[in-house]
């Protein structure tokens, strides 16, 4: 019975007209694992059609207002063995980067977080928050409904650290997944990513996992697959520590 | 003996338990010098690594071979117990926090027959055994550091060499290392924690026992009578008997994330201070070196989407010649997946000399890489810099790894 009326409500969202809050709340409201641990493979296409790889290990937690991320460089060989730590505590932010070559752990500067990632067009911001849009950060506002889709503008909110001025998502009725989106600067459109091949973990997590960013200014594409997904398995806290980057 | 059994026992088991990875390099360098169009630099270097990665366990071991050296590199077991890691091998080890001058880190010697050469090129490997324990649930670390022999670094030779400062009578310098003796071992404990302060705060103290990095005068004999003190340093002539002291280098650092109100971007401030002391601290003895004091204090920003600059500040006291002021600025600037551009500028403050040192690294593809860079040295024929103004080169280096 109880699940009846969880689809009634489900079928019945759609119809009722949502603001653009309550679309970013009904994404964020859908289950996300505590953990995840997997690998990345980024391919970066330059507007010649150049391609270059690279390969990525990637563990993250969250606990209450902690986000832990920590991503280990697995290719290409020159770059193999650097450590990337985030600590992540309300409105702290830790970031440590371990060069190999240098035997050196160095705590950076928050300003990189905004850098390119790797040299792709996703940006060390774009990947923390792959898993988690943190609506709150914005406010946002329902452009239209395009079909099966909810097209949500998002502004971040005074005072949010944010290297866009603002975002239109598009978001897929059904799921709440968020399909495709669009990143503006500077009163134009700057990169476009789009999140397809989504598939369903643990008949809960609905992740997708080709992700593709296009910078729209310099015609630069990064294509980013996530495979060998482990999610909500336990990760010990001995993971996020300068001891294990040095690993 | 024991420890190469251990090291053969722990290679033979992470080989059998999981494949090893292997990856290397194989570098070509050109240098030209633009004051005399002398080839400076023509010169093919390999490296071949080989690493296991074990759930308990580690091994690094690591070929090089060069024009002017062949042989292992960085070669070493670990193995994690509970709380503690224990390394042992050839052993490349971090002491320090700052970047371009690092005093306090000064465990593994340096080879700087080429002192325009990476950083992380310059320092070499050494023989020693490392316990690192990190108490549970704290955001710390305690390093033990032991090599039963002290390695000398290689000073600058060839046009980069600096003349010692000898008497002129001397017909003969003789350099003697310390002897490989249980008592003449180098230790070291470095203690380290990070802090919630501001964006992030991490402390270091480090106290090593080790000897001076580069020979000084121990003596002066007669060249007819190597029994004698030689009776006349000016008239001669005197065999120069060098050598390294003891040196107890002690000392701490930081380094401070922050972020400045209406600045997009945030800075990090990077600090060291060391105080060396040798059996002379006072500088009254011209047969030992001399004790010294140096800081170095570096703030670097990154600018949203734009490089990463740093500044750096240094001073050092000792008795001869006294303070010394030095001040660097560097750059570095991903312009995209292929494209680094950097810069660095050193200036002495106290000798009025300096370096510039401009650098461009292109990716080719994965694992191809071609790094064009030039060399400008100024100041007076007897500074720092100056001394090498004349070593200017121009240099292309074409990097595959794999």
């Amino acid at each position: 019975m109880r699940r009846f009326w969880a689809w009634v409500l489900l079928l019945s969202t759609p119809v009722l007209a949502l603001s653009g809050d309550e679309v970013l709340k009904r994404v964020e409201a859908r289950p996300t694992p505590k953990t995840l641990h997997g690998k990345m493979a980024m391919e970066l296409i330059n507007k010649q059609g150049k391609r270059l790889t690279r390969e990525l290990e990637i563990w993250t937690k969250r606990e209450g207002d902690v986000e832990k991320m920590l991503i280990k460089f697995l290719a290409p060989p020159d770059v193999r063995g650097t450590a990337f730590l985030v600590i992540q505590k309300g409105d702290r932010e830790e970031m440590k980067l371990y060069l190999p070559a240098l035997k050196k752990v160095r705590r950076v500067a928050g300003g990189q977080r905004r850098g390119s990632f790797m040299g792709s067009d996703f940006s060390y911001d774009d990947i923390s928050r792959l898993g988690n849009l943190r609506s709150a950060d914005y406010q946002s506002k329902l452009l239209r409904e395009e079909g099966t889709f909810y097209v949500v503008e998002a502004t971040p909110k005074p005072g949010v650290a944010s290297a866009y001025e603002r975002l239109v998502i598009w978001v897929e009725k059904p799921h709440f997944d968020v399909v495709k989106i669009e990143f503006y600067r500077k009163g134009a459109l700057y990169k476009v990513m789009t999140l397809d091949e989504i598939q369903t973990y643990a008949g809960k997590y609905r992740i997708p996992t080709r992700l593709v960013m296009e910078n729209k200014k310099t015609r630069h594409k990064t294509v980013l697959l996530q495979r060998e997904l482990e999610l909500d398995q336990p990760i010990p806290d001995s993971v996020f520590t300068e001891r294990f980057m040095k690993r | 003996m024991k420890k190469y059994l251990a090291l053969a026992l722990l290679f033979g088991l992470a080989l059998a338990q999981e494949g090893p990875a292997l990856s290397g390099s194989l570098t070509y360098e050109f240098g030209l010098r633009y004051t005399d169009l002398a080839i400076a630099k023509n010169e093919a270097r390999f490296s071949l690594r080989l690493e296991t990665g074990l759930e308990d366990a580690a091994l690094v071991a690591e070929f090089q071979a060069s024009p002017e050296r062949v042989g292992l590199g960085e070669a070493y077991a670990e193995v994690y117990l509970g709380a503690f890691d224990l390394a042992a091998g050839r052993i490349l080890e971090n002491t320090g926090r700052t970047d371009l001058f690092s005093p306090l880190d000064a465990f593994n010697p340096k080879d700087l027959a080429r002192p325009i050469a990476a950083p992380e090129d310059q320092k070499r490997p050494l023989e020693a055994l490392r316990l690192a324990y990190y108490p549970e649930g704290a955001r710390a670390e305690i390093r033990l550091l032991y090599a039963p022999r002290f390695v000398p670094s290689t000073p600058p030779t060839g046009p980069w060499a600096r003349p010692l400062p000898l008497p002129p009578g001397v017909v003969k310098v003789e350099t003697h290392a310390p002897a490989a003796t249980l008592e003449n071992g180098v230790f070291g404990i470095r203690a380290g924690t990070s802090l919630e302060v501001l964006d992030g705060l991490d402390l270091g103290a480090t106290l090593l026992y080790t000897y001076t990095p580069f020979p000084g005068l121990k003596a002066l004999l007669s060249a007819t009578d190597p029994s004698q003190p030689c009776p006349d340093p000016n008239a001669g002539p005197c065999i120069a008997v060098l050598g390294y002291d003891r040196l107890l280098l002690a000392g701490g650092d930081f380094a401070l994330a922050f972020s400045v109100p209406g600045v997009e971007g945030g800075f990090v401030a990077r600090a060291e201070a060391a105080y060396g002391r040798t059996q002379d601290p006072a500088g009254t003895d011209p047969f030992v070196q001399d004790g010294y004091l140096e800081g170095v204090l570096e703030l670097e920003h990154t600018f949203p989407e734009g490089p990463t600059v740093l500044a750096l500040y240094r001073a050092r006291q000792s008795p001869i010649p006294g303070w010394t002021h030095h001040l660097a600025l560097s750059a570095r600037y991903e312009a995209d997946e292929a494209l680094t551009l950097e810069g660095a500028w050193v200036q002495n403050l106290t000798d009025g000399s300096g370096a510039i040192l401009p650098r461009v690294r292109y990716r080719l593809a994965d694992g191809l890489e071609a790094l064009f860079q030039a060399s400008v040295f100024y100041g007076g024929p007897a500074s720092e810099f100056g001394l090498w103004r004349d070593n200017g080169e121009l240099g292309a280096e074409l990097r595959y790894a794999f």
